[in-house]
């Protein structure tokens, strides 16, 4: 339950669950919309994976990440969110322009 | 993982029924009210409710993801999951506080309901077009 707190208390982590709420999405895709750099992104994701809050799925070059949460922790998603938990973390490229 | 291997779900039945002994032996003795141990067991069936919808939109650990055959079926997985716990949780908290007159019937509608949402949501998101292949 901690690696699950640990990853929530990332706003760019909170970030990318909240995409993946609408579908899978590729970690290219993914990391397109955030202003760091891919290997940063590359550790959001490994936090994300051994939270057990994504899956992945390997199609041809690219992995698919998919949303992988209990309802207890899609509220604690919410709550981090609405609370703000963590800070300092990169926004979406589209926020911010 | 309780909820994902069929042996922890009869050790979790068994338990169940272990404790619906135990709270009838108790009010038995009148270490409890004797409405009581029907209250308890109630309420821990809802727990369980609650337990197994928790684990609903989630995949075993380890898991690797399959491609979802519909789009928006794991929303409405996750939606059926969050209504089963609203269910269990509306069971559980009927049977400690409601009146014993009306909280059979509260809890039971709370969870055909949920179930009925649950049910609905699902169904809709098979209604819609497939994913394409690739």
């Amino acid at each position: 339950m901690s690696d699950v707190f640990k990853a929530l208390a990332d706003p760019t982590r909170r970030e990318v669950l909240q995409r993946l709420k609408a579908g899978p999405m590729s970690a290219g895709r993914l990391a397109e919309a955030f202003p760091v750099s891919k290997p940063t992104m590359s550790a959001h994701f490994a936090v994300l994976r051994q939270a057990g809050l994504v899956t992945t799925q390997k199609d041809g070059n690219s992995v698919i990440y998919h949303l992988n949460v209990s309802v207890l922790e899609e509220a604690l998603l919410g709550f981090a969110g609405v609370f703000g938990l963590g800070s300092g973390a990169a926004s979406p490229q589209e926020e911010k322009s | 993982m309780i909820t994902r291997s069929i042996r922890g779900s009869l050790a979790l039945a068994g338990g169940l029924i272990l404790a619906a002994i135990l709270f009838a032996f108790a009010a038995r003795q009148g270490w409890i009210g004797e409405d009581m141990d029907r209250r308890l067991v109630q309420a821990l069936i809802g727990a369980v409710l609650v337990v197994f919808g928790n684990a609903v939109g989630k995949r075993e650990p380890g898991a690797e993801a399959q491609p979802d055959p519909r789009p928006g079926l794991a929303a409405a997985r996750r939606f059926f999951g969050l209504a089963l716990v609203v269910g269990g949780l509306v069971h559980t908290l009927s049977w400690l506080f409601a009146p014993l007159e009306i909280a059979n019937t509260l809890s039971m509608a709370a969870v055909i309901l949920a179930m009925l949402a649950g049910l609905a949501r699902v169904a809709l998101s098979l209604r819609g077009p497939g994913t394409p292949a690739g």
